[in-house]
């Protein structure tokens, strides 16, 4: 597999969705990468060794992966750095304001046919689409 | 949570991170692209959205039938 095709986002999609059944069933939560991640920096929370070994085979994972297909290995970064950091801490901010991210909302609770989720999904894809749009046009002038 | 469960939880982010890397959605450009509607268009992370979420879906589905608890 060193082109990407359609069986790439097939195949993807696939374990993405066994990958978020499989972690709902052990963990008893909705499991969004924000979340995950994000509760794991409160001092307060209990359950720590979960979310830090979901971690560590996300990470162990996507590196497996980039290993062994080209086209997973495909890292195309378009903007400045300093332009990521602001993006990173704007999606930190928004996924927590919002009750989750596009694992949380967009593969789990639409997954699951939740009405706010699939709601949260429609409004955060066309607030993306809207800032592409004018953050390409931007660029350009 | 017990050892054994924690193994699990190491192959279910092993699974996801490998599903997000093989669907391309780890590379930004691919992501803007599919964000970029008056552009040249990529579908791809649609289809990536649709099957994940069609899988959990059936997979709970499953569950409920087979009167597992999740």
């Amino acid at each position: 597999m060193n082109h990407y095709t359609l069986w790439n986002a097939l195949i993807g999609g696939m374990l993405i969705g066994l990958a978020s059944l499989l972690a709902t069933v052990l963990s008893g939560k909705i499991p969004g990468i924000s979340g995950v991640f994000g509760r794991l920096l409160v001092p307060a929370t209990p359950d720590k060794a979960w979310r830090a070994v979901f971690l560590v085979g996300l990470i162990g994972g996507a590196a497996l992966s980039f290993a062994l297909w080209q086209s997973a290995a495909l890292y195309r970064p378009e903007r400045p750095l300093g332009v990521m950091a602001a993006a990173g801490l704007l999606v930190g901010f928004g996924t927590r304001l919002g009750g989750g991210c596009t694992s949380g909302h967009g593969v789990c609770g639409v997954g699951v046919g939740a009405k706010d989720s699939i709601a949260a999904t429609l409004i955060f894809m066309a607030a993306a689409m809207v800032t592409v749009f004018i953050y390409n046009r931007a660029v350009l002038l | 949570m017990k050892a054994g469960k924690l193994v699990l939880v190491l192959m279910a982010g092993g699974l996801f991170g490998a599903g997000l890397a093989v669907s391309g959605m780890t590379d930004p450009a691919r992501v803007i692209g599919f964000l970029d509607i008056f552009g040249a268009w990529d579908p791809a992370l649609l289809c990536v959205m649709a099957v994940r979420s069609a899988s959990m879906d059936l997979e709970c589905w499953s569950c409920a039938v087979s009167k597992i608890e999740i």
